[in-house]
């Protein structure tokens, strides 16, 4: 079945909405004229990333890495809250490039920091996919529909928020149970084998930045895991770190497939295509 | 410790996880999802273990030290 795709116009509009979006969130929703949505999004990202440097006392730029030209600092790469990268570079300057550790403390010194790290690192994961659902709502604003139906960035972000159920909303139960199923299975599991300490940014910084794209249940998950340590080597430690790893990235697969899904369903509806325009209907 | 039992089992485990969510995202019937979830289950963990059994003779035939 062949996929349908937007408008030239509208294509157009939309990679302009995520660029923008991703350069800082809120600003792609100008783009789709949703000025509501452009101030949520910004409130948002912005809120959780200040708010997560402040609790983690800046700490957070220790994991990543400035790049220097001619001698001075001229960008801050920190994985995941690079999502939010405007945010980010201005936060580096504000901080002076330094955090808590560069200044001569221990971050264990702050008793807050690893919710500050799940808020800053969930504020960047945010953003990509407020960008997501910037470039949908240029959709629903050039191709509207009269009923009401999941946009595409609504899919994503009820990816995000649970997997599986973006594409429950788009009506398809099979994939539902398939990638909730497999994704919550697979990071519960991982978790399992890691003692439930295997979310850790201080520990396993890069693993952790994928663990952080599973979205609220793996941030919940490690708020509630934090007093958790490792006893000892775990025997299959490791592969509880691939696991939740590995959950994170198939969450994005999940949300790109339900992202494609709903459009797919949404133009068919728009375009009246035979035979498809009642499918995925919420 | 690990043993060669539960190294299999994380690799059934692994390996069928990899090939739904590839198989969810390349297929959209059903059917066409199992039968491309069962194909990718072999592909994938067939090549670790031909991988693994491969790094088993090299460890035997020129790595361990005599």
């Amino acid at each position: 079945m062949q996929a349908l795709a937007p408008a030239e116009p509208t294509r157009k509009r939309m990679e302009r909405a995520v660029g923008l979006s991703l350069l800082l969130p809120g600003a792609g929703h100008l783009q789709a004229g949703r000025f509501g949505w452009a101030l949520f999004w910004a409130i948002l990202c912005q809120g959780l990333l200040f708010g997560g440097l402040s609790l983690a006392g800046n700490s957070q730029f220790d994991y990543g890495k400035l790049i220097h030209l001619g001698g001075r600092p001229i960008l801050m790469l920190l994985i995941p809250e690079m999502g939010n990268f405007l945010g980010v570079q201005f936060a580096a300057v504000l901080a002076k490039m330094h955090s808590v550790e560069a200044g001569g403390h221990l971050p264990e010194h702050l008793p807050w920091r690893n919710l500050g790290y799940l808020m800053s690192g969930a504020s960047g994961v945010l953003s990509a996919f407020a960008a997501a659902h910037a470039s949908s709502l240029c959709l629903v604003r050039d191709e509207p529909l009269a009923q009401r139906r999941v946009s595409p960035g609504g899919a994503a972000l009820a990816t995000l928020l649970l997997p599986g159920l973006g594409h429950w909303l788009s009506g398809r139960r099979f994939k539902t149970w398939l990638f909730g199923g497999t994704i919550v299975g697979l990071f519960a599991l991982g978790m399992t084998l890691g003692d439930f300490a295997d979310f850790d940014r201080q520990r396993h910084p890069y693993y952790w930045a994928g663990q952080m794209l599973l979205g609220p249940v793996g941030w919940i998950t490690a708020f509630l895991c934090e007093p958790q340590r490792f006893p000892s080597v775990l025997p299959y430690q490791d592969a509880g770190l691939l696991f939740t790893t590995a959950a994170g990235f198939f969450t994005v697969i999940a949300a790109l497939d339900s992202y494609h899904r709903a459009e797919d369903d949404w133009l068919a509806a728009a375009r009246g295509v035979p035979g498809r325009a009642a499918a995925g209907a919420a | 410790m690990t043993s060669l039992l539960g190294q299999l089992g994380l690799l059934v485990a692994f390996s069928a996880a990899l090939a739904m969510v590839v198989s969810g995202y390349r297929e959209e019937e059903p059917a066409a999802i199992w039968k491309g979830s069962l194909r990718r289950f072999l592909q994938f963990s067939l090549a670790v273990i031909a991988i693994g059994g491969v790094a088993q003779v090299v460890d035997l035939l020129l790595l361990r030290p005599r």
